[in-house]
């Protein structure tokens, strides 16, 4: 029993002895120091990683901004977009205001150019005969007026009977 | 411009806060983190280094405001880094040196030593598990739920091997007295 108590004391005492254990003087001082150090040191950290992802992530296009070899852009064909055909085909525009599509012969309402493709020699030769033909029939209709009354009989208008309209008995 | 103004001016604000509970939280539980720290290594610098590495650690894993107990998230992150210390530095009995004492008489001061050393020795020759528990038994701050915590056992388990672990040290005791 004795040993048992003395065990018990002697054991509570060294458990006494080991918890009254202080840290070195400075302890908490020197560890606010390093928290802070590593707090700064992860924001440098931070900051540095940020801008080299960000150079990263630019420098490709910098590089090919400045040395890619651009092709010689060359400007688009000039279309012809009026036509030089006859007068004849030219449609005069009475009001300009009234027909604005009329008038954007050069560009469409979307600022899309209209390509037309000029007349070949051959379509302006056709255009051309077709006129001078059409022409010629007018001019032949004029000049033989006789022809139109040659074929036709002078026309005979009968006298109308009318029969009387009235009733049965009266008959 | 005045929103960006605003956040900036938080973002400053929760910073400061941040480093004033880092700070406080230092010198509120900066004791109890030490002295888990040297229960596990024996060693005042090994202990110092451990201590601050556990805060280190604490720091890296998130923000202190989102913790609900400090106190035990704590101990538990200084028990893990006093156990890799141990681990890495391998402290050898040789190294094993005593806290400066505050204890102004000499022979009270021999005793004492003499007495801590005997108990961890008789802490050693337990088995790991008896072993880790009344290492962290012998913190003051830590109670029997703080070790249960720590551990991850039942608070009914600690008492249990506690008890074992008494008795066993009680054996080897009367064993040296008698030799």
């Amino acid at each position: 029993m004795e040993t048992i108590d003395a065990f018990e004391s002697w054991f509570d005492e060294a458990m006494t002895d080991c918890g009254e254990i202080e840290a070195p003087p400075g302890f908490e001082a020197r560890t606010i120091a390093t928290l802070h150090q590593q707090r700064s040191r992860r924001h440098w950290l931070g900051s540095l990683s940020l801008t080299a992802a960000l150079t990263a992530a630019v420098f490709p296009f910098v590089v090919y901004g400045l040395f890619s070899i651009h092709p010689d852009v060359q400007e688009p064909p000039l279309v012809q977009t009026r036509i030089h055909a006859p007068s004849a085909q030219r449609v005069p525009l009475r009001s300009p205001v009234r027909h604005p599509h009329l008038r954007a012969a050069e560009n469409s309402r979307r600022g899309v150019p209209i390509i037309v493709p000029p007349l070949t020699a051959q379509e302006e030769a056709i255009l051309r005969l077709a006129r001078n033909s059409a022409a010629k029939q007018l001019a032949s209709i004029g000049t033989n007026r006789d022809d139109l009354t040659a074929g036709s009989q002078p026309l005979e208008i009968q006298a109308l009977q009318i029969p009387p309209v009235g009733r049965e008995e009266e008959k | 411009m005045r929103n960006g103004g605003d956040v900036i001016a938080v973002r400053l604000w929760t910073k400061a806060s941040d480093e004033t509970a880092w700070e406080s939280c230092v010198r509120e539980h900066g004791q109890m983190v030490y002295r888990i720290a040297f229960s596990v290594l024996r060693n005042s610098h090994a202990a110092e280094d451990a201590a601050q590495d556990t805060f280190l650690r604490a720091l890296r894993s998130g923000k202190l405001n989102d913790i609900r107990d400090a106190r035990a998230w704590l101990a538990k992150i200084a028990w893990r880094s006093a156990l890799d210390h141990r681990r890495n530095d391998e402290v050898s009995i040789e190294s094993v040196a005593e806290p400066e004492s505050q204890v102004l008489n000499v022979e009270n001061q021999l005793l004492r030593d003499e007495r801590t050393r005997l108990l961890h020795e008789l802490i050693r020759s337990l088995p790991r598990d008896l072993q880790d528990m009344v290492t962290l038994s012998t913190v003051q701050e830590l109670s029997g739920a703080d070790v249960a915590a720590i551990l991850g056992i039942p608070e009914a388990s600690v008492r249990t091997r506690m008890h074992r672990a008494r008795e066993l040290m009680k054996q080897k005791w009367e064993s040296r007295l008698r030799q």
